[in-house]
């Protein structure tokens, strides 16, 4: 019974939205859309809640046993409760005014310097790393300096032809790999659904037993 | 063999030396833009046509999956689609389904509709985030009101605004535009609505990183527009007659790209000459 229930409502789950995606029958498509779907918003909402105990509980334990840094964990627990209460308890909507100016005066500058500094790491990433050290990566080495070179305007002002090299690396070449890739991806999505559906697969259980 | 030769300074460049070259590869251009002529894509230009072919009144979505670290890119192509989006006299619809995606449209692009003219809830709604988006829509296919719970970001109702009639459901739009840096992202909308047949004229605003895959995807008739990267972005915006960030940025994204493929170059001649000595010094 503990193998055969959690099998039996993962076909039964399964096979619900398998057949509201193929079969245009009104009471399927309702029961899918309208009940069963609504467990789906309901679970990965708990997730978030879950996901939020989870944060605090690290950082508790954190500032309690006094672990390196555990400065930060002070910084980040009072934003995330201060961004909680202005956020959902005060208006019900993200409109709060002290709320719109801690995301548009804090989270979008920091988050963009943070992200704008990758660039400089990336660089130097490169530098280190792309090397022409087989036929391989010679060849990775020049289609990725093409296709940098084409896809900015000064490529196309140094020599016309960048842009079309660079155009036909990703719309001819890529593309051909990307779709190979995306073919297997889907293949394997699918034996492996059909593993979870018949309970072949029972990774999903605690510990598959 | 000496390790102290000019190939092996220049295969090994101090990264501190990298990091100020890039910062005024990216600087100058910025304070001081060469207005390098861009190369127009027939896909950009295809992308607008798409749009300027609907007529006044179509109800268009536009699917702001966005977060701070891909704004570089897609916040000019959202506030340049916005902008013309409007004049064309569309409803905008506009949803998202990362966390802060609805949030920042309603900083980026509330105040750029508003001034121009644009009402909030007679000429766009935000719909607010959501979290699932496979349920919100697939039920949106049957009932956009219920999918969104009859609720804006502002808590307000949406069958009382005036920008929602005629939008009962995701087939009654006339076509979605959808920024798409990942996941969630346009593959998220087409698996929900093309693949159902519920609407089919979804357009790919991609960052640079999709482009490979978004690219595969409008080829193959998945998507019917693609504008991708900021190079996009700004052939974009100067189409619709608004050039803005993503146009006075190209220079600077250019200078880049240069530095880093001069880097590339040092790099691999101090690699293949550094090989050449040891072949050398082994005497093969």
């Amino acid at each position: 019974m503990r193998r055969t229930l959690p099998v039996a409502i993962a076909f039964t789950a399964g096979m619900i939205m398998i057949l509201d995606g193929w079969l245009n029958i009104s009471f399927i498509n309702t029961f899918a859309n309208r009940y069963f779907m609504r467990f789906i918003t309901v679970s990965s909402t708990w997730a978030v809640g879950l996901g939020a105990l989870n944060v605090v509980r690290i950082h508790v334990r954190a500032i309690g046993m006094k672990r390196p840094n555990y400065g930060f964990s002070y910084v980040l627990l009072f934003f995330f409760f201060t961004m909680i209460i202005f956020g959902v308890f005060l208006e019900r909507n993200t409109n709060n005014p002290f709320y719109q100016w801690l995301l548009a005066s804090f989270r979008v500058p920091l988050s963009t310097a943070v992200y704008s500094l990758n660039s400089f790491y990336l660089a130097s990433a490169c530098y280190r790393t792309f090397r022409a050290r087989s036929l391989e990566s010679g060849a990775l080495l020049i289609a990725a300096t093409f296709t940098m070179i084409g896809s900015v305007p000064m490529g196309g002002a140094i020599w016309g032809g960048f842009p079309i090299i660079s155009d036909w690396i990703i719309k001819i070449v890529n593309d051909a790999v990307i779709r190979a890739f995306s073919i297997g991806l889907t293949l394997g999505t699918l034996s492996q659904t059909v593993r979870n559906l018949v309970g072949i697969e029972r990774g999903y259980m605690a510990a598959g037993e | 063999m000496e390790e102290n030769t000019i190939w092996h300074k220049l295969s090994n460049i101090d990264k501190r030396i990298i990091y100020v070259v890039m910062l005024f590869a990216v600087m100058i251009p910025l304070l001081k833009p060469l207005g390098l002529p861009l190369v127009y894509q027939r896909e950009v230009i295809d992308t607008l046509a798409v749009i300027r072919s609907f007529p006044a009144g179509t109800i268009a979505y536009m699917g702001c999956e966005v977060d701070v670290s891909n704004s570089a890119e897609l916040r000019p192509m959202m506030i340049a689609l916005a902008k013309v989006m409007f004049e064309l006299e569309h409803k905008i619809i506009i949803g998202g389904f990362w966390t802060d995606g609805c949030n920042l449209a309603a900083i980026w692009l509330g105040p750029v509709l508003d001034s121009m003219g644009a009402v909030y809830g007679e000429h766009y709604v935000i719909l607010g985030h959501r979290s699932s988006p496979t349920t919100i829509l697939d039920t949106a296919r049957i009932d956009w009101i219920d999918a969104y719970s009859d609720r804006d970001i502002n808590n307000m109702k949406l069958s009382e605004m005036k920008v929602m009639e005629g939008l009962a459901k995701a087939s009654d739009l006339g076509y979605a535009c959808i920024m798409n840096p990942g996941s969630p992202g346009t593959a998220t909308y087409t698996t929900a609505w093309t693949a159902t047949g519920t609407m089919s004229m979804i357009l790919d605003f991609c960052t640079s990183g999709m482009y490979i895959s978004a690219g595969a995807n409008y080829q193959a008739g998945l998507t019917k527009g693609l504008v991708g990267g900021l190079n996009g972005a700004a052939q974009f915006e100067m189409l619709v007659n608004h050039p803005d960030k993503a146009v006075r940025s190209m220079d600077a994204q250019a200078f880049g790209h240069v530095a880093v493929i001069v880097f590339l170059i040092i790099g691999n001649v101090g690699y293949l000459n550094i090989k050449k000595l040891e072949r050398e010094a082994k005497g093969e």
